[in-house]
Order: C-alpha cells, then structure tokens, then sequence
C-alpha cells in the first residue's frame, strides 16, 4: 500500500508537469516562434543572416533576394531588439548555420552603462525561441536585471503568459508555420523627409553595454570568419540628428577597426535610387519598395564576396521555391487582415495575381495618399461600379490567380476626414 | 532581502528546502534545524538586523518566567516580574507597531500646542510579525504565572516558539502549550505532505485567484472616488469583505498548510465566518487566534477581576440579575475591543475594529429580548433558512460597515466615506445604469474576470459547506475516487496558475494581515 502511494504521488507529479508544459505551451506568446522557428528547423543552409531591431526587419527581405538573386538569406531581426539580444540570438544562430556574412543593424547600439535599451515585450520576442541552453540562460540573466519580474519572467513561459488566457485564439493550439524568413514587409505607403548629411565627426565611445556586446559580436564574427556588416537604414531626416550621426561614425570606425565593414544607407540614398515619396511603410520603417532598394544593394555587396545564384542548385531550389509558393498563399490568406485599400493591393500584388478593382465614384479615388502611385504601379485600371457590385460600399478589390480562379474580395468605405478607403 | 513573500516562488522552494533538511536532521536534533530554518527565513524575508527585537523579546520572557517561578512563592514579586514582561513586551511592540498612535498624537498637539515637538517614526524597522509574536510572548508570560504553562528553560527553545517562520508572516497567534509538539521530532509522512500542500494551493487559489482579482476592482474605486461615487461606493464596500477573508485566510491556508507540511499543527484562524448569524459569533470565527487570545488574557482576566465582580454585583443587587450580567459583560467586552482594535495599531481600528463591534454587541445584549418579542409579533421563524440567511447577510453587511475603517486613511475619512455611502442613493449620484451599459467594465477588470469571480465565489461556498460537514473540504475529496481527487487538485492548480494574479508587470498587493 505504501509503494502503491509513492508510486501514484510519482504518477500525478509527472501528470501535473505534463500540464504544466501543455499549458505553457498553449499561453505563451508565439510571436518570437512564429518568426524564428523557421530558421532553426530549415533544412538548407543560409549564405547570409541579418540581426537587429525592426529597422532591417522591414528592410531585408530574403523572399526578394531569393526570387531575384538566388540568395539563400533568413533574417533573424525582431522588433525593438537591443545589440544586446542581437549578440545571444547571432551567438544561437551560428550554432545552427555557417553564413559567408551576417549583417548587423544599428540602430540599437546604445553606448549608456546598465541600460538595455529595449522593452520587455521585445526581449521576449528575442530570445523565445532560442532553446534553452547556455547561451539562452546567458541572456535571461543579462535581462533579467532590467525587468520586473526578473529572470524568472525569462524563463518560465508560465509565469510571463499565463495572463494571456483573454486573447488565446487558434493559432495558440494549432501553430501556423511561417514562410517569409523572418521579414516583416510593410505594404503601407508613407513619405518622409530625406536626410542630409550632418557631420563627420566621430563621438568617444564610452563603452557602455550596447558597445560592450557590439564589440562581442565583432568578435565573435571575427573568430569563426564570419564578415560583420554594420548597416545603417535609411530613416527620415526627423530621427537623423548629428548626434546621431556622431555615434554612427564613431560606430563605422570601431567596425573597420575590427575588421568588419559598413553600409551606411542614409548616405546612399541617391545611388540605389531610393524614392523617398513612397518608401517608407510608417514614419520609422521602409515598406517594400523601400526594402527592394535596400535589397538590390546587398544582393550587389553579397555577389561581390563570392555568394553565388542558388537557383539552379536543387540543393536549394527545391524548399526555397516551395516556400516562395506557400508564402504566396498565406499572404492571399492573410489579406483580411489588410484594412486600408492600398496595403491590400500591394499585399495581394505578385505575378501570379490578377488584381481588380471597382469603385463608386472615379472622383474619390485620387484623393488617398499613394493610390495613383499604386495603381500605376501594379497597372491596375479600376472599373466604374454600381450598387449590384458593391452594395452599400464605396470600393471593391477582387484578387484571382492567373488562371481565374477566385481567391480573395474585400469591400472599403471611403472614409471623407482621413480621405482613405478603409475596411469599416 | 529577496522576494520571500509566501505567494512567491522563492517561500515555495524555501519550503521544500527547508522540509528536506528537516527531516534529513536526526530527530532528537529537528527543533534545532527548525530554528536554524526559521533564522534563515527571517534573514531573507525581513531586515535581518531586526531579528534582534526577537531576541530581546525572547531574553524577557525567559528570565521573567524562570525568575517568577522561582519566586512563585511570593505571590506579589512573582505578580511584579509579569507585570514588568508584559510591559515591556507591549512597549516595544508600541515603539514599533504602535507608532501611529503616538506620532498622530503628537501632531495633533503640535497643531495646536506649536511648542509641542511633532514626532516622527523610528529610524529603525519594526521586525517582521512582531504583532503576532508579542501576543504569544504575552500569552506565555501570563500562562507561567497562572502555572498552566511550564517555563522553558532551554533559551533558544523558547526562541523558536517567538520565530517559528510560518507563524511570522500573518500569525496564527499560537498559545505556547499548545505548540509544544515543535520541540518533538517526527517522521516524514507523505499522506501529511499532501496534506499540506493542498491546503497550501487552496490558499494560493484565494490570495492570486479571488483576493487580488477583487483588489483591482476596490483599489480602482478607492483611488478614485470623485469618478467612482453611486453605486460603486455600494460594490466596493461589499466586495471588501471578501477581498480580505480570501486575502486573509488564504495567507492562513498556506501558513498553516506549510506548518502541516513540517508535521506541526497551527490553530485555526477562521471557521466559515461568513456563515454567522450574528457579529458576536462572527467574531468567534474570524481571526479567531486573536480573539481566543483576547478572550484568554483579557476577557476573563478582566471579568474575573475583583472589581469587575463588585460592580457587577452591585448593579445586580440595585437593577436586577439582567442588569448586573449586562455590566459585567460590558467591562468584559469593552477592554476586549479595546485591545484588539489597539492591536491593529491605528486610532481608526479602535474605531472600526474595536469600539464599533463593542456597541453593537452591547446594543444586541441589551436589545435582543425586544428583538425577541418583535419576531413573535412578525411570525418570524427562527429556524427557517430565509432568516438564517437574512442574519448571516445582516452580520455581513456590519462587517462591511466596520471595514471602511481598513480602508479609509483616518477616521474623518472613514466617516466622510460612510457619508458618501448613505449619499449614493440620491438622485444625480444614485447610477445603478453601470450594471447594464458596460460601465462596470471600466474599473479594471474585463467581463472574464468578474465570471472568475462568480465562479470562484460559489467554489468557496462549497468548499464551506464540505467544511462545515466533513470538518475540511480537503477530507470530502479524500473520500472519493483517486481519479475524481487528482481532477479537483488539477483543476485548482490550473485555475491557480491560469487565472492567479502574480508575474512580470502586476503589483501583487502584500497581504493586508502581513502589515501587523
């Protein structure tokens, strides 16, 4: 009887760990999985990799530089992600690949002592789904001292989630896969102010936390012979200031010094032709016109040190091609959550689709910011409709792939005090 | 310090660890490793220098009690040594704990007597649960004089009976006689385990489940009255009590659950008191280790004083034997209140705790025979459910009343906040409307919590009924099936981790108790 007790305490102590996990697993935010468990379990390698915050989130996309170069790229970037976080989640990611260069963000660079210059939610989303191991619990105690709750907020899903019990939908039980390699594309159009170039001068670098892991990851880079490329993405002239500019220099040069190089992109502005009318997807980020910019000039930059067209390689071809495919599907299945007319079209936009558009009044339609631009863009000739086609609403936007087939509609009213087509 | 509060994962693994050495210590030696843990435990939950008011505390009653003994012969130096402990104990206890009565009294003087010096607080910390270890400090004192207690003689046996460290966070006030079983050494026995830890995870699903749920609706409500006012003034005044008794008993749940964990039985500190049908029997279920406290050291000692007996006789002799009881009763029950309202530490707890229970139980004494004719007249009948339920809201409902000093910051506001009450019935303020139009949401907590609420409301109803039957709901479930008891505990545990208020970005409330 008194073994049968233990036996059943031992039995209900794994059954309680068992719903533990389970439940951990179904609260914990999936952000960070769902934009870096792609990498961890592709079958190919990468010849590239980029880090950092969501700058060159938005600004690198590896589906564009595989589609138009062959460049089998991931990029590892993650919202507010301080250099801090970028070093743990590069120091992971080299355990997995062996990349020819590895472009680093930056942005979050900060030179203060004791500051990790990023926000809670964003460390999580860094450092989620990296697994648990040294490395991992490095960065947890680095976090850890910033943030209430301390490490343990890192390290149990349970103790960071569980309130998240009120938002739980089905991608928390069923996990969607992701095919856009880690990329964000903006397909909202926003201009801004082009920056002007201030000085050249260099600020003394302090050594504080940010520089301290910057140097890490140099170093790191430098010992497995690994090309580090500080890049710079262009923003708009408000957030380019000379003290910025100051620390970026002083940045560059700490970078050479050590071997690595540099692509500052605010002062390329005019040589890869970046339109700064329509570049920019919110006041901080590039959209996708922008990234293709961006893009062109790395694929260049690759493609002189050696990194070859994989296209032809079916070593490559054969899952990059089939995730170029199932990208292309889940953005058709993602376009519900589109709501302003423009971001739909270009979100829907790819060569296999066939876009048309219908609308109440051809008057309304050139007073959105960028529609024109847009339509000309995708070579859309939008169709005078009446109420039968669009019922109570102002615009139609039907999607079919080439061969007809329906695949996705979206109705939009003409919202008069923002002068946009929105989905109510 | 580290976090050590007992909701915290830190008390968790300090419990384990501390249960692992315990018994992995030879039993003769077990009371020593249960003072080594509780020394490490003070050191880490509290400022560890303030460990020594309870070691002066523990040198005076250890002396006065061997020096009493040994003059309990001479009645009188025996009656002036625990008349000196008690004093002692009580004035360090009023240095600390006590402040705000002398520090508010002060500043009412200087405002009005400039050349009055307005004091402030101590430079020093008060040491963790000295509210709680004074009184058995007390109590022990006393007990060795009447003899129904024997003096320890082992200095740092009695220094565990002061620091035991479940006991130090939100009591129960222990009688030291009945905590003897500390000093004996016991074998591990998982069925006690389990015991304990369900208890324990009871306590956790009221203290992170309900209390702190209904914290963010009251303190919503609370720090803002101005927007706040109507019927809100009703919801907060009537969620109070149940955000304190889940608060409250659930730190108790987990005290005790841990000291049952260690093979140690702590008294109870609460016996359903929301099922009393009136405030005196309230009183006998609600933090029930201070009021046996009370009624052990002050109620009788004062009832059976000499005077008290004078005065009560005389008034029998002139009034009548009703009369006389009514007095005497009245003496007893007035210093009780007093002290337990003193004991809160606050002049507004001598209000709301102490001298507000004492009228309306005097008023009750006095009324109850008018009370009794007026039911006959009505028809009422007494042992019909309806009016059992009608006392039990009614004695919930003076309960609520007397919490509003808890709440308020002072007496003045405690009794603007009861105006304000009364207020909210009127037209312009009265806004019953916030139950239908979705205001009720806007007080911080979503529509899901308030169905956690409800849920968990009835749970502990049903968990009281089961107690009420079975003694604990814990021994209900212990009757059933293995797979319907792993169901109930997974559950909870779910509803605990799920649903439990605690983790990065929310500000866990310490327990209100823990504060005296």
């Amino acid at each position: 009887m008194k073994k049968n007790n233990w036996l059943f305490t031992v039995i209900f102590i794994l059954v309680v760990f068992m719903l533990f996990m389970g439940l951990s697993r179904i609260l914990t935010n999936k952000t960070s999985e769902y934009r870096k468990a792609e990498f961890f379990n592709a079958e190919t390698d990468f010849d590239a990799l980029f880090f950092g915050a969501s700058r060159i989130r938005e600004a690198v996309d590896p589906i564009y530089l595989w589609k138009n170069y062959g460049i089998s790229s991931y990029n590892m970037a993650s919202a507010g992600e301080s250099i801090q976080m970028t070093y743990y989640v590069l120091a992971e990611a080299l355990r997995k690949s062996t990349p020819k260069v590895v472009f680093i963000d930056s942005a979050k660079i900060s030179d203060e002592p004791d500051s990790i210059d990023s926000g809670y939610g964003f460390v999580h989303e860094s450092i989620d789904a990296l697994p648990i191991n040294k490395n991992k619990l490095e960065a947890i105690d680095y976090a850890g001292r910033f943030f209430e709750g301390g490490r343990l907020a890192f390290l149990s899903m349970m103790y960071a989630y569980h309130d998240r019990y009120e938002e739980l939908d089905k991608d928390d039980f069923v996990m969607k896969p992701n095919y856009d390699k880690g990329a964000y594309i903006m397909t909202t159009v926003l201009g801004a102010d082009k920056p002007v170039h201030l000085t050249d001068e260099a600020e003394d670098l302090k050594g504080g936390d940010g520089v301290r892991y910057y140097q890490r990851i140099l170093d790191l880079c430098n010992s497995k012979g690994i090309k580090c490329v500080l890049v710079d993405i262009p923003v708009s002239k408000k957030m380019y200031s000379e003290d910025r500019q100051r620390k970026l220099n002083a940045l560059i040069k700490m970078t050479r010094e050590n071997g690595g190089e540099t692509i500052a992109f605010n002062e390329l502005i005019d040589e890869i032709g970046l339109d700064y009318d329509h570049c920019f997807g919110d006041r901080g980020h590039m959209n996708f016109l922008g990234s293709e910019k961006i893009c062109d000039h790395l694929a260049g930059y690759m493609m002189d040190l050696g990194i070859r067209d994989h296209r032809d390689d079916p070593a490559y071809s054969i899952s990059w091609n089939e995730d170029v495919i199932k990208w292309s599907d889940r953005k058709v299945e993602d376009l519900s959550e589109r709501t302003d007319a423009v971001d739909y079209m270009f979100w829907a936009a790819d060569d296999d689709h066939k876009i048309t558009l219908y609308i109440k009044d051809m008057d309304d339609l050139y007073d959105q910011y960028a529609m024109d631009f847009c339509l000309e863009k995708l070579g859309i000739e939008p169709i005078e409709a009446d109420e039968k086609i669009l019922g109570g609403y102002d615009m139609n936007i039907e999607v079919r792939d080439k061969n007809g087939v329906f695949l996705a509609e979206q109705f939009f009213k003409y919202n008069f005090s923002s002068g946009l087509f929105t989905v109510e | 310090m580290i976090q050590m509060t007992i909701t915290s994962l830190g008390f968790i693994i300090f419990v384990l660890a501390a249960s692992l050495i315990y018994y992995i210590t030879p039993h003769r030696f077990q009371w020593i490793s249960l003072l080594f843990i509780s020394v490490v435990f003070y050191c880490l939950a509290a400022e560890p220098y303030t460990i020594i008011f309870i070691v002066i505390s523990t040198l005076i009653i250890y002396f006065s009690a061997l020096y009493a003994k040994k003059h309990s012969g001479s009645g009188r130096v025996a009656f002036s040594i625990t008349i000196a402990a008690i004093v002692l104990n009580a004035f360090i206890w009023f240095l600390f704990k006590g402040s705000a009565y002398w520090i508010q009294l002060s500043s009412f003087i200087h405002a009005r007597v400039p050349a009055f010096p307005a004091m402030g607080g101590l430079p020093f910390a008060a040491a963790l649960g000295m509210g709680y270890y004074t009184c058995q400090a007390i109590g022990y004192t006393v007990d060795c004089y009447w003899g129904t207690a024997e003096p320890q003689d082992n200095f740092f046996k009695l220094f565990l009976f002061l620091i035991f460290f479940p006991q130090l966070t939100t009591g129960p006030i222990s009688h030291y006689n009945r905590l003897l079983p500390i000093y004996e050494g016991r074998v591990f026995d998982l069925y006690r385990m389990q015991r304990g830890m369900q208890r324990i995870l009871w306590g956790f699903f009221k203290k992170l489940v309900i209390s702190e749920r209904i914290a963010i609706l009251v303190n919503a409500i609370d720090g803002n009255r101005s927007s706040f006012n109507g019927i809100w003034l009703l919801i907060a005044l009537l969620f109070y009590p149940l955000q304190l008794y889940t608060d409250f008993s659930g730190s108790v749940d987990i005290v005790l659950g841990t000291a049952e964990i260690l093979g140690i039985k702590l008294p109870e500190n609460f016996d359903n008191p929301f099922f009393s049908q009136s405030s005196q029997e309230f009183w006998q279920k609600w933090h029930m280790s201070l009021g046996n406290w009370a009624k052990d050291y002050i109620m009788y000692p004062v009832l059976k004083a000499k005077k008290t007996l004078e005065l009560s006789s005389g008034v029998r002799k002139k009034y009548g034997k009703r009369a006389g009881k009514l007095v005497s009763l009245g003496i007893g029950v007035f210093f009780t209140w007093f002290v337990t309202g003193f004991w809160h530490g606050n002049y507004k707890y001598i209000v709301g705790c102490g001298m507000l229970y004492f009228v309306v139980m005097i008023l009750y004494e006095a009324f109850s025979p008018l009370l009794k004719r007026l039911n006959d007249l009505l028809g009422v009948k007494e042992d019909s459910f309806s009016w059992k339920l009608f006392r039990m809201i009614r004695t919930y409902i003076i309960f609520s009343f007397s919490l509003i000093f808890f709440r308020a910051d002072g007496i003045s506001e405690a009794i603007g906040m009861i105006r304000d009450l009364f207020l909210s019935f009127t037209p312009g303020i009265f806004n019953p409307w916030i139950f239908f139009d979705g205001e009720l949401l806007s007080a911080g907590l979503t529509d899901v919590d308030f169905h956690i609420i409800w849920i968990s409301v009835i749970l502990l109803i049903l968990a009281a009924i089961l107690r009420d039957k079975y003694g604990y709901a814990r021994n209900w479930v212990a009757l059933q099936g293995r797979i319907f008891r792993w169901c109930v505990w997974l559950l909870l545990l779910t509803l605990v981790m799920v649903y439990g208020k605690y983790g990065p970005g929310y500000h866990a409330a310490d327990f209100i108790y823990q504060g005296f």
